[in-house]
């Protein structure tokens, strides 16, 4: 075969030539497209693997907490079970290889968040780091959104100082990445499914980041919780995750449609995460 | 044996009309060390990125390129990651982790090199490219030169037999290029890597490279040892500008009596050859008309330096300004003065640090300077708001033009400029025309050249019709065939009445095409003049022509001076 | 000058921080606590100098208070009532046990702020790259572009007001609009950019497999004897709250263990665990001064 090509000097030699290499092409992509086929249900698997994963691991670990080390370890307990529930989508991460467009796109993502919370030094909990987490988990999907969302709040601690509050942030952020990858799918289009999104960030960052972190500093503060702790935490951050709320609302409204335009262009040049 | 060779390759992009390389046959000997040249998009960047197949663009592929005996698709991504290294253009974003170090481990890690092994070739490089001193510096902290010789230490740490480099200095200045350069040579003769090299700077390669490879519209045009490039010229005069100045002086001026002398590549050289020609009293062989046109083109920097008259009226004059970045730091501007003239192409050069941009910034009011005044039309900087000054008055280009687009199209960047100030949209049109965007208007700025990038960029200034232009380094990894467009178009925009303001390290450039030449060094002006009065009487900071010609030919600042001068003298 | 322990191994940096934080929150003992908060005072203090004073005053305080201060108002269990507020019993129970949940928490925030100080980036990303190699490379990346991309936006900034596209003043809408359109020129540059970073890594040899992490970091005889040590430490804990030699409960009653020797030798063990960090230091700091008068 080598032979062959080293003699390509001569028309028909190129001609077999030509047609040699398209034939090579559309073996490539009937490869391609079976690559892809398996891809898809590798995925699949993998979500629901991840979904059940979360949904029966964290309780199992919240009832053996309770169960063996009763009262006045619910901060140890609550921080092991953040741990715990993050463990399986990092494994799942680590064990499939990710490629290197893949984690060069999420380590982007995650500067970008970063860069955007130092930016908006002057204007407390007005960031725009859940908005492009969202963003992310959009465009990217669940998994990516999860990683995204995860590192960029140890990521940024790492700049802000590292505290117990680090594996909360992580996995309130973590979980509206993924949530987001779940409940949209790319195709942001109409102004209907832009509101959508808006009220999902909004959602999550009152009713996912605000409420975790609460309840961190319930549990931080208190070994001995109460109900009326918890709604007096939640009263008095509320403000704060308003206002972070309206932050997020603004920058998805803002930035949804041009950054999913970015990131699909440069999804089409790497081909990754289709 | 060949290491690699290259047969009758030929590829297309999917979709293209046009194959981008086509037949292509080459073999590059192992320890050899090869430069292809050739302008911008004539394929060489695709030739290299095929002998790389993990970066190899998907596209109709016939022929075959053979690495080491075997094809090289054959190769699996183990031996083609320890065998074959890519160094890119920008330094900038080829490194990936935060750190000296673990960018340096980088291609060990993935190959899996235990920790002793990794241990002594990190250390080994670290030695080699004498980097220990910042080993443990994050990379924020390098600068340019630095970070691309540590994209280099980052693949010669796996010890490939190959080393392939795609224009590794366009992004550098000439003294960090030329450090490079010489980090090239140590590698090909102390380690005896086979090197490929892709380059616009043919000046500083010439000399150290064995062969030489010229490509155009995809294919081989030339494949030979550098001296014989002479040939070459005689051929297609045009592409003088691709080659060493003291090798194009030799082939339009060389006598038939020393036709079978070796063409010179160095200044040394240079200056040999053209001592010879002093003593042996030039005797004629080229053509009338040839030496005819090189004299008119000669002529034209005399004519146009008549023209700009001393006394006319500046349209900015900063004077002695002082400025630093913060209080408690070191001055960059120390009592600097410089005068811009409407219709005048100001050229400002000088070393790394001189403060040659600050010098600009402080001139355009993008700065403001502690002390020293800066007039605009003879009004004070501080009278003009941001928004009377910038956009209408004074237009700034800086570095990385990039960095001023906002949308995704050449089209609607223009569009937006004119929506925003309410200009006619007839504009566009006139603009498209003068600065030649048709075919780039619907492209992504991202997918376009260098080179029109920097004129999509300089149309969305000259929108709004300012009457300075200030550009910062517009010349930085445009090719020779682009800087003649581009400096072609600068006259026509000066022609105009609008006043460019150009830093540049390209001294060849400025001598050029320049009116005057304001050279910077430690924070002020040291000298101010037409390019032959700055230029000529330099040793070493002055164009390579002017190095040549030192106390031989005297005020030839330019090859084509040179070249005038000496025919000239031949025809009395 | 640069701590004593900053050149430990990480992973077992890593184990005597994990210790250091997770001891005060099992057991909430009033001895124990103390021991944790002064070791991690007086570490703070040879790390930081005078700055740990403004980190105590500004944030370690405000924490402590709130803390301490909170417990007694919304917990109303123990047997003791001192008094009532608004019908709501204040007991003596849950007073020490606000007093003890806000020692804990300063402990942790201590613990952390000198983690913070000997894990620098380096170290998390070293640590990380044993055990997931993926999330480290992101998390060195991201290191490497936050810095790169801040200078990006005000490069920018500057390109943009240049080209009389740039604001200055003008309302906080307007403001605003300019800020977005550095951001949106920022994500595309960042965006585009990343694909020669991927680039650069696949050719590089990323994805081949097994990827190993370069260890700037050995693992030599001190390392052994601290970890050693360490080891000793935990095993001291583990014995004492299994035979019971520490325990504390709060509620309906306040009531700790009998005070023996043995549980004084087990203090003791503590102490000297989690002074390992003071006492190299200190090691160092004498030696320095021997071969100084010698000289």
């Amino acid at each position: 075969m080598l032979e062959d090509k080293t003699k390509g000097a001569n028309t028909a030699a190129v001609e077999a030539g030509k047609s040699e290499a398209d034939e090579r092409i559309l073996a490539a992509e009937r490869l391609r497209a079976r690559q892809e086929a398996d891809e898809k249900k590798r995925r699949l698997i993998r979500r629901i693997v991840s979904t059940v994963l979360i949904l029966v691991f964290v309780p199992s670990v919240v009832l053996v907490g309770l169960l063996e080390w009763q009262d006045r370890k619910y901060y140890i307990v609550s921080i092991l079970i953040i741990i715990f529930s993050m463990a399986p989508f990092f494994l799942v991460f680590e064990k499939r290889r990710p490629r290197a467009r893949e984690l060069t796109l999420i380590a982007v993502m995650v500067a970008l968040g970063v860069a955007g919370r130092a930016a908006f030094y002057m204007l407390p909990q007005f960031k725009p780091i859940a908005a492009i987490v969202i963003i992310t988990g959009v465009s990217l999907g669940s998994e990516a959104g999860f990683i995204t969302g995860a590192l960029t709040a140890f990521v940024s601690n790492i700049f802000f100082g590292q505290g117990p509050w680090t594996p909360w942030q992580m996995f309130a952020l973590g979980l509206i990445g993924f949530l987001s990858g779940i409940l949209f799918n790319d195709q942001i289009k109409t102004k209907w499914n832009l509101f959508l999104l808006c009220v999902f960030g909004a959602f999550a960052t009152v009713g996912i980041y605000g409420q975790i972190m609460d309840t961190q500093f319930v549990f931080a503060s208190a070994q001995k919780v109460t109900w009326d702790m918890f709604l007096a935490a939640y009263a008095s951050g509320l403000p704060m995750n308003l206002i972070f709320a309206a932050a997020t609302v603004f920058f998805l409204l803002v930035l949804t449609k041009p950054l999913l335009n970015k990131l699909g262009r440069i999804k089409k040049k790497h081909g990754v995460f289709e | 044996m060949a290491l690699v060779e290259i047969k009758a390759l030929s590829f297309s992009y999917p979709g293209a009309k046009t194959a981008a390389l086509s037949s292509i046959d080459l073999s590059v000997e192992e320890g050899g060390f090869v430069l292809i040249a050739g302008p911008s998009g004539c394929g060489k960047s695709t030739l290299l990125r095929r002998l790389k197949p993990t970066l190899s663009a998907h596209g109709l592929v016939s022929g075959a390129v053979i690495f080491d005996g075997e094809p090289i698709e054959a190769l699996n991504l183990r031996r083609q990651t320890s065998e074959i290294g890519f160094v890119m253009q920008d330094p900038e974003m080829q490194i990936a982790t935060d750190k000296v170090w673990h960018e340096l481990a980088f291609g060990l890690e993935s190959l899996g090199t235990d920790q002793a092994t990794m241990r002594v070739r990190v250390a080994e490089m670290a030695n080699f490219f004498g980097i220990q001193r910042w080993f443990h510096s994050p990379v924020s902290a390098l600068s340019g030169g630095q970070k691309q010789l540590l994209c280099l230490a980052s693949v010669m740490v796996m010890q490939p037999k190959l080393l392939i480099l795609d224009e590794p200095t366009s992004q550098l200045d000439p003294i960090a290029a030329a450090d490079f350069f010489d980090t090239l040579k140590r590698i090909n003769a102390d380690l005896g890597t086979t090197i490929i090299i892709t380059e616009h700077r043919v000046e500083g390669l010439f000399p150290i490279v064995d062969k030489v490879v010229f490509m155009r519209n995809g294919k081989v045009y030339f494949h030979g040892e550098p001296r014989d490039c002479a040939e070459l010229l005689n051929a297609e005069p045009a592409l003088s500008a691709v080659l060493p100045t003291a090798m194009t002086v030799f082939s339009k001026t060389q006598p038939e009596s020393m036709s079978s002398s070796p063409a010179p590549l160095t200044v040394r050289e240079g200056r040999s050859y053209l001592k010879s020609l002093i003593e042996s009293g030039f005797s004629s062989s080229k053509t009338a008309s040839n030496s005819a046109n090189s004299s008119k083109r000669a002529y034209r920097g005399r004519i146009k330096n008549e023209m700009s008259k001393p006394g006319d009226k500046p349209v900015i004059s900063m004077r002695d300004a002082w400025f630093r970045y913060e209080k408690s730091s070191e001055d960059i501007l120390k009592g600097a003065s410089l005068e811009v003239n409407s219709g005048e192409l100001l050229c400002v050069i000088g070393g790394n640090g001189a403060g040659k941009t600050t010098a600009i910034m402080t001139a355009s009011g993008m700065y403001k300077p502690y002390r020293g005044k800066v007039l605009l039309d003879g009004k004070p900087m501080s009278k003009y708001s941001d928004g009377e000054l910038f956009g209408k008055r004074v237009g700034v280009l800086l570095q990385n033009p990039i960095l001023s687009f906002v949308h995704d199209s050449v089209r609607e960047e223009l569009e937006g400029v004119i929506k925003r100030n309410k200009l006619e949209k007839s504009k566009l049109d006139e603009i498209v025309g003068t600065m030649e965007l048709e075919s780039i208007l619907e492209s992504n700025p991202y997918d376009i050249s260098g080179g029109e990038l920097q004129r999509a960029a300089i149309a969305k200034l000259l929108l709004l019709e300012p009457s300075v232009l200030f550009l910062d380094e517009a010349t930085k990894g445009m090719d020779a065939f682009f800087k003649e467009k581009f400096g072609t178009l600068l006259r026509r925009l000066t022609s105009r009445g609008t006043a460019i303001v150009l830093v540049s390290h390209d001294i060849e450039f400025c001598a050029e095409y320049a009116d005057r030449i304001a050279m910077f060094f430690d924070g002020g002006v040291i000298a101010d003049g037409t390019p032959r009065e700055v230029l000529s009487g330099n040793n070493f900071y002055t164009t390579v022509a002017a190095r040549i010609a030192n106390g031989l030919v005297p005020d030839a600042v330019t090859a084509n001076d040179l070249i005038a001068s000496l025919e000239g003298d031949r025809r009395k | 000058m640069r701590d004593a322990f900053d050149t430990i191994n990480p992973i077992v940096a890593f184990v005597f921080f994990a210790f250091a934080l997770v001891m005060p929150m099992l057991l909430m003992h009033p001895a124990l606590l103390g021991i944790s908060l002064v070791c991690a005072l007086i570490w703070l203090f040879m790390l930081r100098g005078k700055k740990a004073w403004g980190y105590i005053l500004k944030f370690v305080l405000p924490i402590m208070l709130l803390t301490a201060i909170i417990n007694p108002l919304f917990n109303h269990a123990g047997i003791t009532t001192l008094f009532y507020i608004r019908f709501n019993p204040v007991t003596l129970e849950s007073i020490i046990y606000g007093v003890s949940s806000a020692a804990m928490l300063a402990s942790v925030v201590l613990w952390f702020a000198c983690f913070n100080q000997i894990f620098t980036s380096d170290k998390i990303v070293y640590l990380l790259g044993r055990f997931a190699p993926g999330l480290s490379l992101i998390v060195s990346m991201a290191l490497r572009f936050v810095p790169l991309f801040t200078k990006q936006a005000k490069r920018i900034a500057a390109a943009q007001r240049g080209a009389g596209m740039g604001v200055d003043g003008g309302s906080i809408i307007k403001r605003a609009g300019s800020g977005l359109s550095i951001l949106s020129s920022l994500i595309t540059w960042a965006l585009e950019s990343s694909v020669t970073t991927a680039d650069s890594m696949r050719s590089r040899g990323y994805g081949l497999h097994p990827r190993k992490s370069f260890a700037s970091y050995r693992f030599d005889g001190r390392d052994a004897l601290i970890g050693g040590l360490l080891a000793l430490g935990m095993l001291s804990c583990a014995l004492a709250s299994g035979f019971k030699l520490i325990s504390i409960r709060f509620f309906p009653s306040y009531k700790t263990n009998e005070i023996t020797p043995l549980f004084f030798a087990f203090l003791i063990a503590y102490a000297l665990t989690l002074l390992i960090p003071v006492i190299m230091n200190s090691i160092e700091a004498y030696r320095w001064h021997l071969s100084r008068s010698k000289l």
